[in-house]
């Protein structure tokens, strides 16, 4: 059960070398140089999981903080400590699976993967090997007008370690912080199905929105709780016969712009080095490289065979985990509809256009707020309207979710209502939002108590407009004249006169009335 | 069975240093264990399922709650290379990754 | 004074309650015990530290008895620990220099429980580093001596626990078991030890050596003072996962013997093959005598399997332990090898100088029948042949109420004798090992002595929790006059 493979395990030599070369994507072949080539990219992400404690012990699982603050014995391998699984991280687990359509195990283990490195603290790594969680699945990734479905070979659970830190002090020593170990992590490796750096940066970037949406990693490459390695090799047509370059395992790669980078270098350089010494994967099997962001290159990592030798075997203080399909069904309810599915009912059912749907999808609770809000209403384009300028003006402006705006969906119905049926103008309702926005009371209430209705009676109107009139001959002279700027500016008079309440279909009309045009 | 490469390795793996002579006695031992362990092709495991013991139900498992762990004095009290909140280890070089 | 340490810890803490003796009057009868050993031309070396502040802990306890503050059978009672159980406070070497330093943060749940009980830890005890020996001769703090020939081996790993037990300097100390490191000790020193069901104590705060092996163990002088400990330290524990929901607490109102009457046992004919001393086995044979007499049915069975459990075991365990001990390497506690350049360095000077010779060979023989080529025939074809022997054990376990047989193939040897053969050493576990590959509950009692005087154990082994009937058929032999 010895594996040989790279310390994130990931797509086998075998897999990658048997990638089938898409027949039906033209996209996927490239010819430069009278070489016909295929991109092979695979990627592994790891993913940081939301959960309040650590993946094997109760400190908390928390970003940043003063070194060394959040450990136990556990996680800081403590002659003596056990881990006891966190049922947050299984559930996570499941809860991606799900997601991306993998089968769930019903009885899971996990293994050690045995490793030396100052920021593993046991010496080895709690993970998963042969009975992973989740297995099989897939994404479907758009790129450029073409979808490509990038197959899910596993999803499995594991835990982080903490964090090395090499400060420019001339002391030639290297600093460990081990916050961050025993975070949970899930990987989610995907089978070697991309055919470009931007298909692999696109796939990347859909894990994220899934995950975000589901709540079960914030995904932020920035701190390191999306981290993305790729396996990228060529398949080249030459002359009647296909060879394939060795399989180059990328790391180092921290941000979406990064991967297109660094494989984007990787597919020139290895078809230069095709060129130049036609090394193929059979010759060479696999490298590792990492990335460098300032150069833009990829450049070699040496590890030692043995370093590789992870001498995986089940780990013994912890039992197997029976999943019942109970279980996985309550997880399921609870993650309800995914955001592809979502996307396509809000345009179709609400007529929403695709911007705004997909900018309401990254959010459960944010494209749940607008279908409370736009039940029953006959316009709900006017409502998603609403909710993306004005509600989340305010969620920016207090960097908040959705779940601490003090306005509840019916509110903001009501408040596209009232100026439906006359009662406040445009121009009011704004003004009524921000007092709904502030103390989260409805908009009836705030219009009665602020006597904001509009002014619609005809009678009332009719008594400001005559007034108006009255008061400004030079324009009403102009506007019978012919010269329309006139009325706007009637209009103008109006709407002072009244403190913004007229009503203006009614006020325009009553005005036309009385001119002579 | 236990040859130099082989030696060479699995001391790597278990990160010791062992010279010449007591290499060689160290291997010798071994292989007189490992000679000892050819007892075990007495048995047929090939239908065998191995007990990996009884599964927990996963609704079982640890509620999901932070806790306080070690106090930064206590920390301090064993950790022997800490030099303002880190450990400390000599510099890691890129070949050791 | 000299009278005091030689009670059970029943007698004790009955003694206590009758307001007879003090806690402090019995701590410093087990003090004095020490020093005067230490002091003498061969000491025992079963203590590595004796806790100087453990007699006010027993002033502590006394003046909370005063006060009638509901005290538990076990208050003021001391207790003497293997190295390898975390006390906080207190430092903890597992016998090794590599760990010379390190002070513990918190302390074992079994301590815990203990303490809360108001036992009172009196002191660290001797063992083979690591717990990887069978005779504590491997120990960074020299040997421990057999209190009854000093010449000979406390057996091990547990071999300082057995030997202040057996020697009067404490009524009762835990141990731990992989192999048989209490059963061993137990037996070669004439002392009861315990070998609960894997599980059945919390492994949270025991160094690691073969996670599917370990168990906490219990040295004493009499099963009622194991049933004791047992009550109170035993059950789940939400630190170990693999820590079971026993509940042995009714175990610490007095033990009752039990009625051997209809009692089926089976003696393994394996376990009387070549390599069995002919002393070892009289002593067998005469307990054998008694048990028949008291109506039990006792039959020799074939169980060829076990002839498997010492290979498996030192598959296994050192496999476990290459990974258990992977941590050790200087970086976060302990000792580190400051002369170094760079951290490849680092860990394999600290840990080359750091560890011993056994652990060291363990260590790679563990990374061998782990690493790429060999798991297959080695780790894996040990893990199918534990699965072969825990059935046929069951098997056997379903037709017979306890497998009888002795705790080891010989009486305590002499120091010196084995160390340098590996091999030899190993054979020690070989009627010790199969219980732990079966997650089994065994028990050694003190079933005779050779002509020489040497003590000579035999063992019984039950159903898994099946703790109770082992210790009450201990307690009808003890309650019999059974070689005292």
């Amino acid at each position: 059960m010895s594996d040989t493979s790279n310390k994130l395990g990931g797509p086998s030599a075998e897999t990658q070398a048997s990638a089938k070369s898409t027949s039906s994507s033209a996209a996927g072949v490239r010819i430069e140089g009278g070489i016909s080539y295929e991109v092979i990219i695979g990627c592994e992400v790891h993913v940081q999981l939301l959960t309040k404690s650590k993946a094997f012990c109760g400190c908390e699982n928390r970003f940043g903080g003063i070194p060394n603050t959040r450990v136990c014995p556990v996680c800081l391998g403590l002659p003596g400590a056990l881990p006891v699984v966190n049922l947050a991280l299984v559930e996570g687990a499941i809860i991606a699976g799900l997601a991306l359509g993998s089968r769930i195990a019903e009885v899971t283990k996990f293994d050690r993967k045995n490793y030396v490195y100052p920021d593993l603290p046991k010496g080895y790594q709690i993970s998963q090997f042969d009975m992973p969680i989740c297995v099989g699945g897939h994404l479907d990734v758009a790129t450029e007008g073409q979808v490509r479905r990038v197959g899910i070979t596993r999803v499995h659970m594991e835990e982080d370690a903490g964090k090395n830190l090499h400060l420019i002090d001339g002391s030639n020593m290297s600093y460990v912080d081990f916050n961050r170990c025993g975070t949970p992590l899930l990987e989610i490796v995907s089978e070697p199905d991309m055919r470009s750096p931007e298909e692999a940066v696109a796939f990347v970037e859909s894990i994220r929105e899934i995950m975000r949406y589901l709540e079960v990693s914030d995904c932020n490459m920035e701190e390191g709780s999306l981290r993305c390695d790729a396996n990228v090799n060529l398949w080249i047509s030459e002359g009647g016969s296909r060879h394939a370059t060795p399989i180059v395992e990328i790391k180092n790669m921290n941000s979406f712009r990064a991967i297109r980078s660094a494989l984007s270098f990787e597919v020139r350089r290895q078809l230069e080095e095709w060129k130049d010494r036609r090394l193929t994967l059979e010759a060479v099997g696999k490298s590792t490289r990492g990335y460098n962001d300032e150069t833009g290159e990829t450049v070699p990592q040496r590890t030692k065979e043995a370093a590789s030798d992870y001498r995986y075997f089940p780990e013994p203080d912890l039992k197997p985990i029976a999943v019942s399909r109970v279980f996985v069904d309550a997880l399921r309810t609870r993650v309800g509809e995914l955001p592809e599915a979502k996307r396509e009912r809000l345009k179709s059912q609400y007529g929403l256009a695709d911007f705004d749907a997909e900018t309401l999808v990254v959010s459960k609770r944010l494209s749940a707020y607008f279908e409370e809000a736009a039940a029953g209403y006959r316009e709900p384009k006017k409502i998603a309207n609403w909710i993306l300028t004005e509600v989340r003006s305010v969620l920016n402006e207090r960097n908040i979710e959705i779940d601490r705006f003090p306005s509840k969906p019916d509110h903001i119905r009501e408040l596209l209502e009232a100026v439906d049926d006359g009662t406040i103008s445009g121009k009011i309702a704004k003004e009524v939002f921000a007092e709904m926005a502030a103390a989260g009371r409805g908009p009836r209430e705030i219009i009665a108590e602020r006597g904001l209705s509009q002014i619609a009676d005809e009678g009332d109107l009719a008594e400001i407009v005559d007034r108006v009139i009255a008061a400004n001959e030079k324009s009403v002279a102009d506007y019978n004249a012919g010269k329309d700027h006139a009325l706007k500016f009637l209009m103008g008079q109006v709407m002072k006169e009244s403190k913004g309440k007229a009503n203006p279909v009614v006020a325009t009309r009553l005005l036309k009335g009385r001119l002579s045009r | 069975m236990v040859d130099d490469e082989t030696m060479e390795k699995i001391l790597y793996l278990s990160r010791l240093a062992v010279d010449g002579a007591q290499r060689r006695e160290i291997a010798g031992q071994m292989e007189k264990i490992l000679d000892y362990f050819t007892i075990l092709s007495r048995y047929d495991t090939s239908q065998v399922d191995v007990d990996l013991g009884e599964a927990v139900a996963s609704e079982t498992l640890r509620q999901d709650a932070a806790h306080a762990g070690l106090e930064p004095k206590e920390v301090k009290a064993f950790a022997v290379h800490f030099l303002d909140g880190y450990f400390s280890v000599p510099r890691i070089l890129e070949e050791e990754q | 004074m000299s009278e005091v340490t030689a009670l059970t810890l029943t007698e004790l803490s009955d003694r206590l309650q009758s307001a007879e003796l003090t806690s402090t009057a019995v701590v410093t009868a087990y003090r004095e015990s020490y020093r005067a050993d230490a002091k003498g031309p061969q000491p025992l070396n079963g203590y590595v530290e004796w806790f100087e502040d453990a007699l006010s802990q027993a002033e502590t306890a006394d003046a909370a008895r005063r006060r009638g503050d509901g005290a538990h059978r076990l208050l003021g009672l001391p207790i003497a620990v293997k190295d390898n159980i975390l006390i906080k406070g207190r430092p903890l070497t597992c016998a090794s220099e590599i760990l010379k330093g390190f002070t513990a943060p918190y302390s074992a749940t079994v301590i815990d429980r203990l303490v809360a009980a108001g036992m009172i830890p009196v002191g660290r005890t001797n063992m083979d580093e690591f717990a990887m020996g069978s005779s504590c001769e491997y120990s960074c703090y020299g040997a421990a001596h057999n209190p009854v020939d000093r010449s000979r081996t406390t057996g091990g790993s547990s071999g300082g626990s057995a030997a202040v037990v057996a020697g009067n300097q404490a009524p009762v100390a835990l141990g731990s078991e992989t192999g048989g490191s209490v059963r061993l000790p137990a037996s070669f020193c004439g002392v009861y030890g315990l070998k609960p069901s894997y599980g059945s104590l919390s492994r949270y705060g025991l160094v690691a050596f073969g996670s599917s092996l370990d168990q906490i163990g219990i040295v004493g002088r009499c099963p009622r003072d194991l049933a004791l400990i047992l009550a109170v330290a035993a059950g789940k524990d939400p630190n170990d996962e693999t820590s079971a929901d026993t509940d042995f607490t009714r175990l610490g109102d007095a033990l009752a013997r039990r009625d051997l009457k209809g009692l089926r046992m089976a003696i393994p004919q394996e376990f009387l093959a070549e390599g069995l001393d002919p002393e070892v086995r009289k002593v067998l044979d005469s307990f054998v005598e008694w048990a028949r007499s008291s109506g039990a049915l006792v039959e020799t069975i074939s169980l060829p399997i076990l002839d498997a459990s010492v290979a498996i075991y030192y598959i296994i365990a050192p496999a476990e332990a290459s990974s258990n001990l992977a941590r050790y390497d200087g970086v976060r506690y302990g000792y580190r090898n400051g002369e170094t350049a760079n951290l490849f360095e680092l860990y394999e000077r600290t840990r080359s100088r750091g560890f011993g010779k056994e652990v060291k060979r363990r260590i790679l023989l563990g990374n061998y029948v782990l690493s790429s080529g060999y798991y297959d025939a080695y780790y894996k074809k040990a893990q199918g042949v534990r699965t072969l022997l825990i059935k046929e054990v069951g098997a056997v376990l379903s037709r017979y109420d306890l497998i009888l047989s002795p705790t080891a193939p010989t009486p305590a040897f002499t120091l010196g004798s084995k160390v340098d053969d590996p091999l030899a050493m190993y054979l020690s576990d070989i009627y010790t090992t199969f219980a732990n590959l079966a997650l089994l509950p065994s028990l050694s009692l003190p079933a005779g002595r050779t002509p020489h005087g040497l003590p000579v154990g035999v063992q019984i082994t039950g159903r898994r929790f099946a703790e109770e009937l082992l210790l009450s058929c201990a307690e009808t032999w003890y309650e019999e006059g059974g070689a005292r």
